[in-house]
């Protein structure tokens, strides 16, 4: 079936082409709408799906992944977020939405064939040219009409939509791919994931997209004494932390296939706490602090696991807490763990400070009974 | 797949893809590999000097379009710059002929083409112009995908560059006054199959927030 559209649409471009160097420029647009008015709405990325248990469909253009759990769309806005597959191929449209009358519609989201016509209008001055050929938009409609209500599904690039790397990649997709074979399939392409052509969607993908939108807690941290209270020298502070959200944190992302849904599911261990001071010359500090640090348990001059003495008075001591995880991730098609490494993950932690201020303690001697 | 099949619906849209670069000038049009301008603390060039170019238009005396940034070494990620420095020189061509030059038609397209079109737009008047220095400095490739597709970053900075008076050259206010006067530019881009390369989409951050800070 592959082979047979490939060569329709090769047709097509053969055609297209011949008709240019025919001369056959100067005929009146075929097409009425006009690429940019057709890019602009269609460029549009899905928005978060308001309230519930977290987000849904997250800056993803064209794409029907859905990501669930301890997860934020932010993750895939930043400019500087890692995400090695900015762009794949993914079912996105199935047989039912092939071709409607009047295509190309406005919206490139509606079917297969407005999508092909809307990433035709994304190269200066294509979409232009395209619609002056006489015959091409009938016959270009043709194809995806007779998919109309098959039983496949069409696989197109979707993308992570902030900032520009996804679409640089979907168009670095599609321009390889040169606007024909492989580029709209009525099945799944090639597999080999990564860089291979195809780049079809897999739990690695997903996993990864699972990933950049995780969000690990921020905490808040607690001392005893808590300030403004201040501490004394050689008497221990207390430290542990109140997470905000999930421990550990967790995440899946999914998309419907033909073959039933696909997903991935990532991870995180308990986070492990540290401590360190600003002046570590003048402290000794206990760092056995586990998942949540010290709460104070009433006696204050017992050493804590999690916790530091400060040697010399001090009118603001800063304590750094860091709580650090480990991320993995499983897939419907990859069982077992698999690490996230850092580099070229950003390092899974967070960190909280608070500052305490020291005093000498001032022992008072008092005269001795009948002196 | 068939290799041959491959090729065959590769060559049909090439020739498809070549025909609709028709027009842009590709042949002779202007590459700067660095700055036709003074640099920073320079004096400005004598008219007689380097006269900057783009195609057939030539930049007037008083504006200069400063690409700061050495050509990368790697003649692919060179390719990328140039059809950023393409688009750049594209806009300020057609702000400066008032919209008669539309080679920026063939240079960007996207949300990218809707920002020149509103801008060149805005100089659509024969009275309103500008003058002074853009510079685009930090110009780097930032990833490259599939060989076909390419993202790219670079510091803008316009503090220089004016909307002015065509007739009295009385400035009338910032020559981009829908953007920051400095602040990041980041931009996809495609290739063409005659390997130039142009841009579709393009993101900005300011200068003043953490994203642009680099740009400060």
């Amino acid at each position: 079936m592959r082979a047979r559209f490939a060569t329709i649409l090769t047709l097509i471009a053969a055609f297209a082409a011949s008709a240019v160097l025919a001369g056959a420029g100067g005929a009146a647009p075929a097409l009425a709408q006009g690429s940019a008015d057709v890019g602009t709405q269609a460029a549009q990325a899905r928005s978060a799906r308001a309230g519930g248990g977290g987000p849904g469909y997250l800056a993803l253009a064209f794409s029907h992944v859905s990501v669930s759990g301890n997860a934020a769309a932010s993750g895939l806005a930043s400019p500087g977020t890692y995400l090695p597959a900015p762009c794949w191929l993914e079912p996105r449209f199935t047989g039912g939405d092939s071709y409607h009358a009047g295509d190309p519609q406005p919206s490139a989201n509606g079917d297969a064939d407005s999508y092909w016509w809307w990433f035709a209008s994304q190269e200066p001055g294509l979409y232009g040219v395209l619609g002056r050929i006489p015959g091409l938009k009938q016959a270009v409609n043709k194809v995806f009409k007779a998919k109309q209500g098959g039983a496949g599904w069409w696989w197109v690039p979707s993308w992570a939509s902030g900032g520009v790397n996804g679409f640089a990649c979907a168009t670095g997709l599609v321009q390889m791919l040169n606007f024909s074979d492989q580029y709209l399939e009525f099945e799944a392409p090639q597999g080999g994931g990564g860089d291979t052509p195809g780049h079809q969607i897999d739990g690695n993908i997903l996993a990864d997209i699972a990933r950049a939108e995780l969000v690990l807690p921020t905490f808040r941290v607690h001392t005893n004494p808590a300030p403004p209270t201040p501490s004394d020298v050689n008497l221990p502070v207390w430290v542990w932390v109140d997470y905000n959200g999930a421990r550990s944190p967790a995440d899946t992302a999914s998309v419907p296939t033909p073959a039933g849904s696909l997903w991935a599911r990532v991870t995180t261990s308990q986070p492990q706490v540290s401590i360190s001071v600003s002046s570590p010359g003048q402290a000794r500090v206990y760092n056995q602090c586990g998942a949540t640090g010290s709460p104070y348990q009433g006696n204050a001059s017992a050493i804590p696991s999690c916790g530091v003495t400060f040697l010399a008075p001090s009118k603001g001591y800063t304590i750094t807490v860091t709580a650090r995880w480990t991320v993995s991730w499983t897939a419907s098609d990859s069982p077992g763990q698999h690490m996230f490494a850092s580099p070229p993950w950003p390092v899974p932690v967070q960190t909280g400070t608070s500052t305490v201020t020291v005093q000498e303690v001032q022992s008072v001697n008092g005269p001795s009974p009948g002196a | 797949m068939g290799g041959r099949r491959r090729s065959a619906a590769i060559l049909a849209a090439s020739v498809v893809a070549g025909v609709a670069g028709c027009g842009n000038g590709g042949a002779g049009v202007f590459h700067p590999a660095g700055s036709l301008s003074a640099q920073p603390g320079q004096a400005a060039p004598a008219p007689t000097a380097a006269v900057q170019r783009f195609g057939g238009f030539t930049f007037p005396a008083g504006v200069s379009i400063d690409f700061t940034s050495p050509a990368p070494a790697d003649p692919s990620h060179r390719a990328i710059v140039a059809g950023y420095q393409d688009y750049v020189l594209s806009m300020w061509a057609g702000v400066l002929t008032h919209g008669k030059n539309t080679a920026y038609s063939n240079q960007a397209e996207g949300n990218a083409l809707t920002f020149v079109t509103r801008e060149v737009a805005r100089y659509r008047s024969p009275g309103r112009t500008v003058r002074g220095t853009i510079r685009y400095s930090g110009t780097k490739v930032t990833n490259v995908y599939f060989g076909n597709g390419a993202s790219l970053s670079s510091c803008v900075d316009a503090t220089a560059l004016h909307d002015v008076n065509a007739q009295t050259g009385a400035k009338v206010g910032p020559a981009l006054p829908a953007r920051p006067v400095r602040y990041l530019e980041t931009v996809s881009e495609g290739r063409r199959s005659d390997g130039t390369w142009f841009v579709n989409r393009s993101v900005t951050y300011p200068a003043s927030g953490a994203q642009g800070a680099m740009c400060r």
